[in-house]
């Protein structure tokens, strides 16, 4: 195995199936440690699917293909085993679980990497002071730390509480799958800070947007178009203002 | 001759009827004596139903009727001491063991001058009169095998009374304790609890049980609240899986009382709990909830009955519960709003988790409207965890039995939300989430 390979996302061939549908058709895209993709595409392209493959979920049919991040060999991994590595999801669609507090979910999180990591728990004061931090940032009140998870959020509030989550597990691979839909301007800004923030860590970062808006904050090193499972035109953050202005259809039609 | 519809049976216990337990106690002798031996004939001719008779449709009682019964033995002290040292200690609290007081290891001394506590078999206090007559219609003679059993063969009788105008702050427990060592023993624990008027307080109920061989427990709780009078009820099931827990907790509402009922069962091979509430005085209130974790070959069945027979009253029913392995749940609801009431208000929901493809959960709501200004709502509902949700709680770290216990932790810390008392509130939501990680493999 080649050494670059350990900083590296590759995946490969990737073809995948829901009960005999095809949704993942042949895709394949790497990534090097440190850049920022993003992946662009229609509705039902498979966007959602490919995030939900890379980090864990269950209940696909992957039928052949690999992928390979830093080394490891995803596929074969746990959800949890894959957060452990650095792997996090920003959901399209947070869920709403009643009866877990934010910020005991929070906590239970943190804990369970850093155990899984070989570390000691953290204190609970140090953890306040901690997650305190990453609120300031994304102007996260106390009170809602409070309260159930996603229960009666607005939809701009969800996502919010998703990159409350990625600041403060510090990821190494980020996806965010729409992130950017449903935010007003001010958490558009709010959101780009924190997405920024990582970005200076040198990590890997995977956006997945239907608008350029967000892409004017978080500048992509590359942009994907995504059509019927595959990766059909790869280009510069100029491919990203095509889009928006002239659609897919260009780029689908040459397909 | 024992009728078709019921089982027969031939516990040892039947033969050991003792004549002369309550000879020298303070209350009308003579009365309870009849009684006792009124509920002993019974049980001879009518021993115990099958589930032909449609209020044990869902539990058979047949394991129980085909094994022998004896009654427990005097318990010697350094096995008692053994039995009490690692309980837990919340303040004040009655031990009882085998349906025996042990007072020695009871302290309600606090709370002198609030509450009046009777042992039949040692008390020496007098008993007002207007408690005496609830006391005897409690422990009068009935048709119910169950009840039969348990007044024939308490070995004391146990009477709580919360004084006129008294709020307690903190809960009373009564510990609950049954241990066989030779033969299988039928434990017979009797309570009755007189919630005077105007007073406020809290009671948990704790069952164990030690046993090598089986052990049936066989309770009988009575309950009055009186005018204007608060109640909280708490009992934490947790006999061992040689078990057999059978209990009937009847309570009768007067004017403007509230009545507030939690039950933890998370004990015993077959529990079979029945809570009946009478709302008797207008503007009562009857809160029936709690939870069950059931596994292996464990079978709980919960049945509640609430019975609407004054105007204005509000009840509300909320039971759910978690099965693994081959385990089974059943709530039966009842709710029954008598002819003539006026602005009824009852609502009952019961929710369940499968956790495995064997274990079964029903729920059987039942109404008996008999009254036009009614609102009443009822909800079942029974799944499996939420896929999704597990998959949301993996992806941030934490393994798959963490995330399914705090999934099961939160979905039954619903049962507790509407309970108006911190106090139980945090006792019991540890007791649950403790119990998760014990009692469920969830990988
Ligand atoms: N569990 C499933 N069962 C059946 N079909 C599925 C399932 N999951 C996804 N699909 C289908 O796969 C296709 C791709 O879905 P996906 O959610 O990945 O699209 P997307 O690119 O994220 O779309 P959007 O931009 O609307 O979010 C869709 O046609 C969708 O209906
Ligand atoms: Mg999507």
């Amino acid at each position: 195995m080649d050494s670059i390979n350990n900083y590296r996302l590759e995946i490969k061939d990737l073809v995948v199936k829901v009960e005999d549908k095809l949704i993942l058709n042949g895709l394949t895209l790497s990534m090097n440690k440190g850049e920022t993709h993003a992946i662009m595409g229609p509705n039902g392209s498979g966007k959602s699917t490919l995030s939900n493959i890379l980090a864990g979920k269950s209940g696909y049919d992957v039928v052949s293909g690999s992928i390979n991040f830093c080394g490891n060999d995803l596929l074969l991994m746990s959800p949890e085993e894959r957060a452990v590595l650095g792997v996090f999801l920003s959901f399209q669609y947070p869920l709403e679980i009643p009866g877990i507090t934010i910020i005991n979910f929070l906590k239970t999180a943190y804990n369970s990497l850093l155990k899984a990591r070989g570390k000691d728990e953290i204190s609970a004061s140090d953890f306040l002071k901690l997650i305190r931090d990453k609120q300031r940032i994304l102007e996260i009140s106390d009170e809602m730390t409070r309260r159930n998870l996603n229960v009666s959020f607005s939809g701009g509030e969800k996502k919010r509480m998703e990159m409350l989550q990625m600041l403060l597990l510090d990821p190494y691979l980020t996806i965010l799958d729409e992130t950017d839909s449903g935010l007003d301007v001010d958490a558009l800004k709010s959101v780009s800070n924190a997405i920024n923030l990582l970005r200076s860590k040198n990590k890997f970062i995977l956006v997945i947007t239907h608008y350029q808006r967000l892409l004017n904050y978080v500048i992509p090193d590359y942009v994907h178009i995504l059509y019927k499972g595959k990766i059909i035109k790869t280009g510069n953050k100029q491919l990203a203002l095509d889009i928006e202005k002239n659609g897919y259809s260009g780029i689908t039609e040459a397909a | 001759m024992i009728k078709s519809s019921n089982y027969h049976t031939s516990f040892s216990f039947l033969d050991s009827f003792d004549f002369k337990l309550f000879d020298k106690v303070l209350f009308d002798q003579e009365f309870l004596q009849k009684e006792r031996i009124k509920s002993l004939e019974y049980f001879r001719e009518n021993s115990l139903p099958t589930p032909k008779v449609e209020e044990w449709k869902y539990f058979d009682l047949g394991k129980i009727s085909k094994l022998d019964f004896s009654q427990s033995r005097k318990i010697k002290k350094e096995d008692k001491n053994l039995l009490i040292n690692d309980l837990p200690n919340y303040g004040p609290r009655v031990v009882i063991i085998n349906g025996e007081f042990c007072s020695n290891y009871s302290n309600i001394s606090s709370l002198h001058g609030k509450v009046d506590f009777h042992n039949f078999l040692s008390s020496d206090m007098p008993i007002k009169q207007v408690n005496l007559n609830y006391i005897k219609e409690s422990l009068s003679s009935n048709t119910d095998s169950l009840k039969s059993i348990n007044l024939a063969f308490a070995k004391d009788i146990f009477v709580l009374v919360i004084k006129e105008g008294c709020i307690l702050e903190q809960p009373i427990e009564f510990i609950n304790i049954s241990k066989s060592s030779g033969d299988n023993v039928c434990v017979n624990p009797r309570l009755i609890i007189i919630s005077e008027e105007k007073s406020e307080s809290t009671v948990i109920e704790t069952c164990i049980s030690y046993s090598k061989n089986y052990l049936w427990s066989n309770h009988v709780t009575d309950i009055v609240l009186q005018k204007k009078s608060k109640l909280k009820h708490c009992k934490f099931q947790n006999e061992g899986l040689k078990t057999f827990h059978t209990s009937k907790t009847k309570i009768k509402q007067l004017t403007a009382s509230e009545y507030n009922y939690y039950l933890f069962n998370n004990g015993s091979l077959q529990s079979r709990n029945e809570i009946n509430s009478e709302l008797q005085g207008s503007n009562s209130v009857c809160d029936i909830s709690g939870c069950y974790f059931i596994s292996e070959d464990q079978h709980s069945d919960i049945l509640v009955d609430v019975q609407h027979l004054a105007s204005s009253c509000e009840s509300n029913q909320k039971f759910y519960g978690a099965a693994d392995c081959n385990a089974k749940g059943v709530f039966q609801g009842k709710i029954h709003v008598g002819e003539g009431t006026l602005n009824s208000k009852a609502d009952q929901i019961s929710r369940g988790i499968i956790l495995s493809n064997d274990s079964q959960i029903f729920a059987k709501p039942e109404l008996n409207i008999l009254a036009e200004d009614v609102k009443c709502t009822h909800g079942v509902s029974i799944g499996e965890l939420d896929e999704e949700a597990i998959f949301y709680l993996r992806s941030r770290g934490i393994p798959e039995k963490e995330a399914k216990e705090m999934l099961i932790y939160s979905f039954i810390l619903d049962t507790l939300n509407e309970f108006n008392s911190k106090n139980i509130v945090k006792i019991f939501s540890e007791l649950i989430e403790r119990e998760i990680s014990k009692k469920f493999v969830l990988s």
